[in-house]
């Protein structure tokens, strides 16, 4: 993805810095779930699947 | 014989698209990869959508069996994608938009890009020139720009929106700037290195402007040292685009907070109230209008010295697509906002007329000046002309030429003797024996060698007087 515009080293940097603050973010609250849903002693996995993939209401 | 297709002046930067005209129509011409961007954008109803809501051009794809399409590629070698946009009715620039109209051309920028993102699609520029105003309705212009992404956290016209949107709007807000400043200066709006010499060091520490000024300065000349290595990184793909929607959510949140931080000047507001022409005359002024509207019924009108607009927004009322314009920027972001919540076909525009915009760009005919483009059926120019006589240092013959310039056919204007208060007010500290030839009598005189007038009534209990004339030699 090379722009024909001048891009702006300095904005480039920028944002590849939030990204990976946000990556930081995601992947740090992610951590803590499955921190949180081990120590509960719940399988961290089900509150990640999209609603389409959620298991019927079978107990 | 003229050739009826021609090459818009300031369509080259991109090599994958260019604007060109066709038999008056605006057209487009697409490469292959811009087709490809463009083609899924409307395949996937991502475009459809955006055209239907308003938000870009209504365009439609020259069909290849056509013999429009024969014509375009004879002309155009090479290309193989042509596309028709709607004609904006006036094409007007940043230069001469209010703060209000910028920071929507701003916002227009980000919701498209919100949109395009979520659909794996860019727009690969951001510049303030792809937005045109129909009436008070922002619109973007360029489809060219839409393009697939490499990377989906990055948006490779962040810089340049900074430019063109966000750092004008900073400047005229914290430095008093106008965009005329900001933008004649610099067609590509200002460097962010600009900006901190305006607001000085310390003040872009401040939380509004850390990130997309102070950081964006300090980072600056670290990444010209590494560009190579910035390539590689931008060149990777797979990152997802979430970081983009918070940053470009970010920055509509900012527009929209600096928008609140606008404040109209103390002398414009109540002014509808407390005007001093809600007299009768003010009365006698608007019917005047309204009997002109109605008899002649110009398609056009061009509104100079609109001030809050009243009569601009009478016209448009009546049928007519104003362009109303004014030095003062605060009466046209007021204009700006009554037109936009009426919807009605007023474009209001920052215009000093003894120093209208001028060509600009490559070979000065890039951007067009205003005079090439203001040109209307009808003028009307009511409590203008003792400004342009007192303030302005016209001449009555230069105001006569001014006015020839910009009035296809019909002109309304008010003249003023030099005993109104407003003239007197005016005169205050200068020499009156230069206006001793200011009468009406003369002022006529100057205007029958161009004009034919048609219409002469004095206004009640004022010093003023409504003119109606046709230009002599319509063109």
């Amino acid at each position: 993805m090379i722009a024909y515009i001048d891009p702006g080293t300095g904005g480039v940097i920028l944002q590849l810095a939030i990204a990976a603050v946000v990556g930081a973010g995601f992947y740090f609250r992610r951590a803590v779930k499955r921190l949180v849903s081990f120590l509960l002693g719940r399988s961290p996995e089900k509150e990640n699947l999209p609603p389409s993939d959620k298991p019927g209401n079978q107990p | 014989m003229h050739d009826s297709i021609y090459t818009e002046n300031g369509s080259y930067r991109d090599r994958e698209s260019f604007v060109f005209y066709s038999q008056d129509r605006i057209c487009r011409a697409l490469a292959d990869r811009s087709w490809n961007a463009v083609e899924r954008a409307w395949r996937e109803g991502v475009l459809p959508a955006l055209i239907r809501d308003g938000l870009i051009v209504r365009s439609e794809k020259v069909s290849e069996s056509s013999d429009e399409y024969i014509r375009l590629s004879d002309r155009y070698p090479g290309w193989k994608h042509f596309l028709v946009h709607e004609n904006i009715p006036f094409v007007s620039y940043p230069y001469e938009w209010c703060f209000s109209m910028l920071a929507d051309a701003a916002v227009l920028h980000l919701q498209i890009q919100q949109v395009l993102l979520k659909h794996e699609l860019s727009l690969k520029d951001a510049s303030a020139f792809n937005v045109q105003f129909n009436g008070a309705r922002p619109i973007f212009i360029d489809l060219g720009s839409i393009e697939e992404p490499t990377r989906r956290d990055v948006w490779i016209a962040y810089s340049q929106f900074c430019r063109m949107f966000l750092f004008p709007l900073l400047l005229h807000l914290y430095a008093g700037m106008s965009f005329k400043q900001v933008f004649l200066a610099d067609i590509e709006g200002p460097s962010v290195d600009q900006v901190v010499q305006h607001l000085g060091r310390w003040r872009v520490l401040q939380p509004s402007m850390f990130l997309d000024v102070f950081l964006q300065h300090v980072l600056s000349p670290h990444g010209k040292k590494k560009a190579r290595s910035l390539r590689t990184e931008l060149q990777s793909t797979g990152a997802s685009a979430e970081a983009q929607l918070i940053n470009l959510h970010r920055l509509s949140r900012k527009i929209e907070g600096l928008r609140q931080k606008k404040r109209i000047s103390g002398i414009w507001i109540g002014y509808e109230k407390n005007n001093t022409y809600q007299t009768p005359a003010h009365a006698e002024k608007e019917t005047f209008i309204r009997d002109f509207m109605g008899k002649y019924k110009p398609a056009t009108v061009l509104d100079l010295g609109c001030n809050t607009g009243e009569y601009s927004i009478c016209c448009a009322q009546l049928g007519a697509r104003v362009i109303s314009v004014d030095s003062d920027h605060d009466c046209v972001e007021i204009l700006y906002q009554r037109a936009k919540r009426a919807q009605l076909p007023v474009l209001p525009l920052v215009m000093d007329l003894a120093n209208p915009s001028p060509g600009l760009g490559f070979m000065n005919s890039e951007r067009g000046s205003f005079l090439s483009r203001a040109p209307s059926d009808a003028v009307i120019a009511l409590a203008l002309v003792h400004h342009l006589l007192i303030s302005a240092r016209l001449p009555v013959t230069a105001i006569c030429r001014l006015m020839e310039s910009l009035a296809r056919r019909y002109l309304v204007i008010e003249f003023v003797e030099r005993q109104d208060e407003m003239f007197q007010t005016l005169l205050a500290l200068r020499r009156e024996e230069d206006y001793e030839e200011v009468t009406l009598d003369k002022f006529i005189a100057v205007f029958r060698q161009s004009f034919t007038i048609i219409k002469q009534m004095p206004l009640q209990g004022t010093k003023r007087h409504l003119l109606l004339m046709e230009r002599s030699t319509s063109q």
